[in-house]
């Protein structure tokens, strides 16, 4: 299985969240807004570029828009190799939580 | 209209960077997204916060924006890459020629350039070495010895500099001896030279010891240093201190120390050194340490302090001259010898000197005369690869014309076509370094170094040529790069492209000169060689076959030869394989002494140079010298022993005398020789020089070859033989013996290599030549299809239109020919003029150097022609 970096997992979360509507813009306000922290275009951009490489999330050009000076958006949508992986993946991190969660709880509790 | 500062505008400058930071698929999204969330922040948060928000994300973004740059400038590159290396696998033959031409510019370019480097270099190791200089001497009327400054000082002359100078630090003398027999350990060598210095020689010179200490291994007068390399001769890995060696049959030497080989790069070289004092137990005996006057073989070098001015020391010579060598006598200023300092680096290029230590200078003409050849191959080659690049873009146009039509981007193409011709050129450094590798053998073997390249230990060559290649590589794609892509598609397809004519003229002219720059070379070959073969089989007046030649002349064992000479021949001659034996100075091919005003001349009281040389009864006879009044020495003519002696025809003839047999000559100061017999004259120079009057005195002892006339059968057994009775009279005495006419060769091998020299020169320039007529031919035969195609159409022959090609490229060799032989001539006569004696410029090797170009061009466009010729007209015509 290959692990997916944090970042990674948030991008394409993010991705799926915005369902059709996920481009650089909504992508970056979204990721910013949940994690708390402001993210530059790059901190954006350049692991999409490389989830794009690997073939987890493909892109397609949209219509120009007029507010964005007659340029077109680049929409992400996650494929079905990157489904797969964010699923095998959230599936050994609750493997893992699970263990950890009842020990922490118990340690806490006592 | 006032000019408001619009705030609300996308801030320049940061959009610009974005958009030249970011590549092609995510410039405009991501100038998009900035577009879009600036208005919105703009709207929200004031157009002041939007800027500041766009400036901050650049910076934040910068280290995204830079490795997406890095990634895809490789993404591209290896494109470029797999794109550049497809199109030129595709044009096979073209590639190859193209690259092994360049390459074999660069090569040779590089080869010459080592050489060059090397010869630069002398004496620049040394750590002291723009401190040191040689004392020479400028001694007025001397001309006609050659030059007038001479290497070779007074033996005491150093110790002087260094007490009146404070400037120079150090100065020391060597003394040489020549051909001195040295013996230890079982072994015998005649040692070509033995140099005789003091310890401040290893203060100015860095010549570290690898045994024993310099600064005291010469202290007694009996010590002997050696160099590593002569120490294994003797004593192979044993350790040489404290050993003992034997010098000229006479001294044992202790060795008290050994030195590194001195390198290649020196202008002289040492091999075995002793005491400058013990120098006088040889020759002149120990009252010349103090002489000042001109003794032939000293030599003065000295260190001047940090900071010292030459001239200014130089100034002092006169002074001290007075003082010590000519005791203010009344000499007159001008017939006095002036001193120089001469700077060490200066030796081996600029030396300009007669009697030098050693015999290995050049002169930076020649340096000079390379580099220039060297650059104008790689320029020339250079030339050539953009003349052929050019050629089979043109053909190529149609293919970038149709990438443009399908949208390719003008940027793109002319990055495309650049990257393929730096391919290009990268592939012929490549093949160039593979080249040398190849050729380095033979090269070190011709020019006698041992040179290697070695591109990481040697930057400025390396740069140099990569620099000039880039260069060739950026010019040459260029031209098709920009001149093709900025041709709207249409034009291109269509097939109106055309070239100027004035770029056609300029490529004409220049292979007409590399051309008549081969036709010249041929020329030269074969003239020099026909002048070698004339050489060979002149008539030098002597004979050359069958005379075996021993140098007995070595201090250490001549003696051996002079007191016994003729019981020798005795011995000898009992072998029925040896026909005579004679003793002589030297041989008849080169009596190399100066001559001596001993002469009678002409006018009353005059006397003029004759050449001069002593040899035995049978010398004359045994070298076929024909005697043509009076007679040979003869044993039958006891009253020979007293003085006798022989002139050549020009002596005769330049004498006082109109019948010189019988007269009387003064030689050596006070001996006295009765004219016998007179030679024929035969030439005791090289064909350089013509034939000047000689004498030779009858003298039986004092000769430095031995020389035997054998019989041509069994010539092995025959040397077995002679060997026998050396080694009988003189045991110790390395038996190493020539063929007369082997020594006779090697003293024309300055020519011999001059002769190869030019015609690898040729073969290169008929190879540049061709690959510049094979790119002048595609060009001619890609522009003028459509010209083809209608002659066809009219009617015309395969045959007709090869033709029609064929004479295009006829008419320029043919100019070639009309520019190089008057060239050539002039260049060979002046060559020819060297030698008093040449052979004749005939006019058959200027039509074979024709006949030979021609040939060369018409193979070369030949296929060519024939291509275009056979082209199908339709294929031509159908875009009209």
């Amino acid at each position: 299985m290959k692990i997916l970096s944090s970042h990674d997992e948030i991008l394409m979360l993010t991705i799926l969240k915005l369902q059709g509507n996920a481009y650089g813009v909504t992508i970056r306000r979204l990721v910013s807004k949940a994690t708390g922290k402001n993210w530059s275009i790059g901190a954006i951009y350049d692991p999409l570029y490389r989830l794009e490489q690997k073939g987890l999330v493909e892109s397609i050009l949209s219509d120009p828009t007029r507010e964005r000076g007659g340029r077109s958006k680049r929409l992400f949508t996650v494929t079905q190799k990157g489904m797969e992986q964010l699923a095998a993946h959230k599936k050994v991190r609750d493997n893992l939580w699970q263990s950890i969660g009842e020990f922490q709880y118990e340690k806490n509790q006592g | 209209m006032k000019k408001t500062r619009d705030n609300t505008r996308f801030p320049a400058v940061t959009y610009w960077i974005f958009s030249r930071l970011l590549n092609q698929y995510t410039e405009v999204p991501v100038l998009g997204d900035l577009q879009e969330e600036y208005f919105y922040l703009c709207g929200e948060k004031g157009p002041r916060f939007a800027r500041f928000w766009v400036r901050l994300q650049l910076i934040k973004s910068l280290p995204f924006l830079i490795r997406n740059l890095i990634y895809w400038s490789i993404i591209m590159f290896k494109n470029y890459l797999k794109i550049s290396l497809r199109n030129i696998l595709k044009q096979k033959s073209y590639s190859f020629i193209n690259i092994a031409g360049l390459a074999m510019g660069i090569a040779v370019f590089i080869l010459i350039a080592l050489y060059v480097q090397h010869e630069l270099s002398f004496d620049t190791y040394h750590d002291n070495a723009d401190r040191i200089y040689r004392v020479i001497q400028e001694k007025p009327g001397s001309e006609s010895v050659g030059k007038d400054k001479f290497a070779t000082t007074p033996p005491a002359l150093a110790p002087a500099l260094m007490q009146e100078f404070p400037e120079i630090v150090s100065a020391a003398r060597i003394g040489v001896l020549s051909n001195t027999l040295v013996s230890g350990n079982e072994k015998n060598f005649i040692e070509a030279k033995v140099h005789c210095t003091e310890p401040e020689i290893f203060e100015i010179f860095s010549i570290p010891f690898v045994k024993g200490d310099a600064k005291t291994a010469l202290n007694d007068p009996f010590s002997i240093l050696l160099s590593e390399r002569t120490a294994e001769k003797y004593f192979s890995s044993e350790n040489p201190v404290g050993k003992v060696l034997n010098l000229g049959e006479k001294f044992d030497f202790k060795v008290t120390g050994v030195f590194k080989n001195m390198p290649e790069n020196s202008h002289f070289t040492m091999a075995v050194v002793i005491p400058f004092v013990t120098y006088f137990q040889f020759k002149f005996g120990p009252g010349a340490l103090t002489e000042w006057s001109d003794y032939s073989s000293f030599y003065a070098y000295c260190l001047l302090r940090e900071g010292a001015v030459p001239e200014e020391s130089e100034k002092k010579f006169p002074v001290l001259l007075d003082k010590y060598k000519y005791h203010g006598s009344n000499i007159d200023r001008s017939r006095k010898a002036k001193y120089l300092l001469q700077p060490l680096t200066d030796i081996h290029l600029h030396s300009g000197v007669n009697v030098p230590i050693s015999s290995t200078n050049s002169d930076i003409k020649y340096i000079i005369l390379f580099s220039s050849i060297a650059f104008l191959i790689l320029i020339i080659a250079c030339i050539n690869y953009m003349n052929l690049t050019t050629a089979r873009s043109v053909q190529r146009a149609k293919e970038v014309g149709l990438r443009r039509v399908v949208g390719a981007k003008k940027s793109q193409l002319v990055k495309q076509l650049l990257g393929e011709s730096f391919i290009f050129t990268l592939l012929a450094l490549i093949a160039s370094l593979f080249i040398i590798w190849l050729t380095l053998p033979v090269f070190n073997n011709f020019i006698e170094r041992q040179l290697s390249f070695n591109p990481v230990q040697n930057p400025h060559l390396s740069l140099t040529v990569v620099l000039i290649i880039l260069f060739a590589g950026l010019f040459a794609g260029s031209y098709p790069a920009f001149y093709i892509s900025a041709f709207k598609p249409v034009t291109i397809l269509k097939g109106a492209f055309k070239t100027s004519s004035k770029g056609a003229m300029l490529r004409n002219i220049l292979v007409m000169v590399q051309f008549s720059i081969t036709i010249i070379l041929v020329i030269a070959t074969l003239i020099i060689r026909d002048q070698l073969h004339f050489i060979n089989n002149r008539d030098m007046g002597y004979d050359k076959e069958q005379a075996v030649v021993l140098h007995v002349g070595d201090a250490g064992t001549r003696k051996n030869f002079h007191n016994n000479l003729e019981t020798i021949k005795a011995e000898l001659k009992r072998n029925p394989g040896i026909l005579s034996v004679a003793g002589s100075k030297r041989l008849p091919n080169n009596i190399n002494f100066n001559p001596v005003n001993i002469l009678p001349g002409k006018a009353a009281g005059t006397y003029t140079p004759i050449y001069a040389v002593w040899g035995d009864d049978e010398f004359v006879n045994l070298y076929g010298i024909k005697i043509i009044q009076g007679r040979n020495f003869s044993k039958d003519f006891p009253a020979d022993k007293n003085g006798a002696i022989l002139l050549n025809e020009t002596a005769a003839k330049t004498s006082r005398w109109e019948s010189p047999i019988g007269k009387e000559i003064t030689y050596w100061g006070n001996r006295t020789g009765k004219i016998v017999g007179i030679m024929k004259d035969f030439h005791f120079h090289s064909l350089h020089s013509p034939i000047e009057p000689l004498c030779i005195y009858y003298e039986p002892e004092y000769f430095d070859y031995l020389s035997i006339k054998i019989n041509a059968h069994n010539i092995p057994q025959t040397i077995v033989a002679i060997e026998k009775v050396i080694k009988k009279f003189s045991p110790k005495h390395p038996f190493e013996y020539h063929f007369f006419d082997e020594i006779f060769e090697r003293s024309y091998r300055t020519e011999q290599k001059t002769g190869k020299l030019y015609g690898v020169f040729a073969f290169l320039s008929i190879i540049i030549a061709c690959l510049g007529l094979l790119g002048l031919a595609s060009f001619a035969a890609a522009q003028r299809t459509k010209e083809v195609g209608i002659r066809k159409s009219l009617g015309a022959s395969t045959a007709n239109i090869t033709l029609l090609f064929l004479k295009e490229f006829v008419k320029w060799v043919f100019f070639a020919n009309l520019i190089a032989w008057p060239v050539a001539y002039y260049a060979m006569n002046k060559w020819l003029q060297n030698f008093a004696y040449r052979t004749s410029i005939g006019i058959g090797t200027f039509i074979l150097s024709g006949l030979i170009a021609l040939l060369i061009a018409l193979f070369t466009v030949a296929f060519q022609s024939i291509k275009a010729a056979g082209s199908n007209p339709v294929e031509a015509l159908k875009y009209e």
